[in-house]
């Protein structure tokens, strides 16, 4: 994607946007909400036009009629996506067809994708009789029936119990090491962190930072994290902090503050000092950054800081 | 074809449109046009359009469940175009249309003794009412994205459209200046054809410009329903 430009009315959904992608990676896609990630990923998929700019897959350029480069990509969207009144199997059956598949090698990869979704036991029920982790697999069972080159999966995890996320994020390894790249959003740091080769930092419609987790990590280096609980958190205590030399960004959520300070600047006994003469805390620890720091640090927000379910961005 | 054959097979699963498609013409056809009928033995050529624009409704809100399921995006992620995606529910929608409108003609042909030309004509009436309807179901779902708010003010529009268009009261009844407001509305025009039907048997100038009207409606429906953003 290169310089694209959409906008909604008065909003700018994505401001000159640069994003790449090398045949074969995991990239994360990383942003709060409203930073364009779902705007980035619809256009790229052809779902709706773009201002300006230009996109291209496969080097060949995208469009919302360019049916040939769609029919090499698939989608996870953020909600489940499917049809209610169909059972798993012939879910699969349907995006399969929907994307030119007929008979034998529609039969193979449905029961391929079955398999590999784990739900082969349960391809005569309906979606509604899933579990959430169930839906969540079906979801993106029907992404792959026609083996894409390019995966594009939004937030799949969203709402669902720890035991299904380890599948999910297993089978999107296994996805990648078969030869498809995949581009991954989410607002977990953990699930970057474990899958993605290369990450892509979005806000306000443009991509802010990219690079591996420790080129990411390595930029904020130079810089010390101090998470500290407040016994009686307030402005005037954010901006007395905030006031302090060598502080780069305060984010205070329900009394949980979180500050940037560089490295050995001793930061850390002033902080506390200001805290005591504002009813003391409750904990307090400093550590090196990690990648929720410099994603913090970029864009001055938390991932989860407004909506812990996710949301349209 | 897929979407076609699972719109279609959608359509007809569907309980109301087995009911509004089936048994309600049948029943219009072995009732409504008796002599007893309060209103007049004509009055049921009126209620078999009425039964006719309430059914293609029903019938063409596959693309209005595409959308609240959200598998309208991966469907559009897809190999296929929306030009392509609205034709293939349109068609979905209009063949058994096409195939009731048909049935209910041929079955009030048999029963009640209407001529050839005339079972023709009217037909050719109700199958452009049944594409108007259709294009408006496809026009609504752009507007509304809740279903439940969709459907209730919907039934209150629709009844609001057969009332003033003719289609439930005649038109010389409506007061005042509604008989000639009402002529933007599409039921007018069926109501028209029919009228120019019953009274000369047969086409003339106004019963053509009655379907050019209803064939205008229908594209402004469905050009409006593919150019609003239905993602």
């Amino acid at each position: 994607m290169k310089n694209v430009v959409k906008r909604y009315g008065d909003l700018t959904a994505l401001d000159h946007l640069d994003l790449e992608i090398n045949e074969g990676e995991i990239l994360g896609l990383l942003g709060p909400n409203g930073a364009g990630k779902t705007t980035a990923i619809r256009s790229l998929i052809g779902l709706i036009e773009i201002d300006s700019g230009e996109i291209s897959v496969f080097g060949e350029k995208q469009g919302v009629n360019n049916v040939k480069i769609k029919k090499e990509m698939g989608i996870v969207t953020q909600e489940i996506t499917v049809f209610t009144e169909l059972s798993a199997g012939e879910n699969l059956r349907y995006f399969g067809a929907l994307y030119g598949l007929r008979g034998k090698e529609l039969d193979d990869n449905v029961k391929r994708v079955l398999e590999f979704i784990g739900l082969t036991e349960h391809a005569k029920k309906r979606p509604k009789k899933f579990s959430g982790g169930m839906q969540r697999r079906l979801n993106i069972g029907c992404a792959l029936v026609h083996r894409p080159r390019l995966l594009i999966m939004d937030e799949p995890t969203v709402g669902i119990d720890p035991q299904s996320r380890n599948h999910i994020l297993e089978s999107v390894k296994k996805i990648a090491q078969g030869g498809t790249t995949v581009i991954y959003t989410t607002h977990y740091m953990e699930e970057v962190q474990a899958i993605c080769g290369r990450i892509s930092i979005m806000d306000a419609g443009r991509v802010i930072a990219d690079g591996t987790l420790d080129e990411l990590v390595g930029k904020i280096a130079h810089e010390d994290t101090v998470r500290l609980t407040a016994a009686a958190p307030s402005d005037a205590l954010t901006e007395e902090i905030r006031a302090i030399s060598g502080v780069k960004s305060v984010v205070a959520n329900a009394g949980e503050y979180v500050i940037i300070s560089g490295a050995d600047s001793g930061n850390l006994n002033r902080i506390m000092e200001i805290a005591m003469r504002h009813g003391g805390v409750s904990n307090i620890t400093s550590d090196k950054p990690n990648l929720e720091d410099v994603f913090l640090t970029l864009t001055g927000k938390k991932l989860r800081d407004t909506n812990e379910g996710g949301g349209e961005s | 074809m897929t979407i076609f054959n699972y719109a279609l097979r959608r359509g007809l699963k569907n309980p109301v449109v087995i009911v509004v498609n089936f048994i309600l013409p049948a029943a219009i056809i072995l009732v409504s046009f008796s002599d007893e009928n309060p209103m007049g033995a004509e009055r049921g050529y009126y209620l078999l359009a009425m039964a006719i624009m309430f059914g293609a409704y029903f019938m063409a809100r596959s693309i209005q469940q595409d959308k609240l399921d959200g598998t309208v995006i991966r469907i559009l992620a897809g190999p296929v175009t929306m030009r392509g995606y609205l034709v293939q529910n349109f068609f979905s929608t209009m063949i058994p249309m096409a195939a009731i409108i048909a049935a209910a003609v041929a079955v009030g042909a048999a029963v009640h003794g209407w001529g050839l030309e005339f079972s023709a004509l009217l037909a050719v009436c109700y199958l452009f009412l049944a594409a108007t309807s259709v294009g408006l179901a496809f026009a609504w779902s752009c507007i509304f994205k809740d279903k439940e708010t969709s459907f209730a003010v919907f039934s209150v529009f629709l009844t609001t459209v057969v009332s003033l268009g003719g289609l439930l009261l005649p038109l010389d009844l409506l007061p005042g200046p509604l008989p000639y407001i009402s002529a933007l509305l599409p039921a007018h025009w069926a109501a028209r054809a029919i009228e120019t039907l019953l009274q000369d048997n047969g086409a003339n100038g106004m019963y053509l410009l009655s379907l050019f009207a209803m064939t205008l409606f229908a594209v402004a429906f469905l050009l409006y329903g593919s150019k609003r953003r239905i993602v």
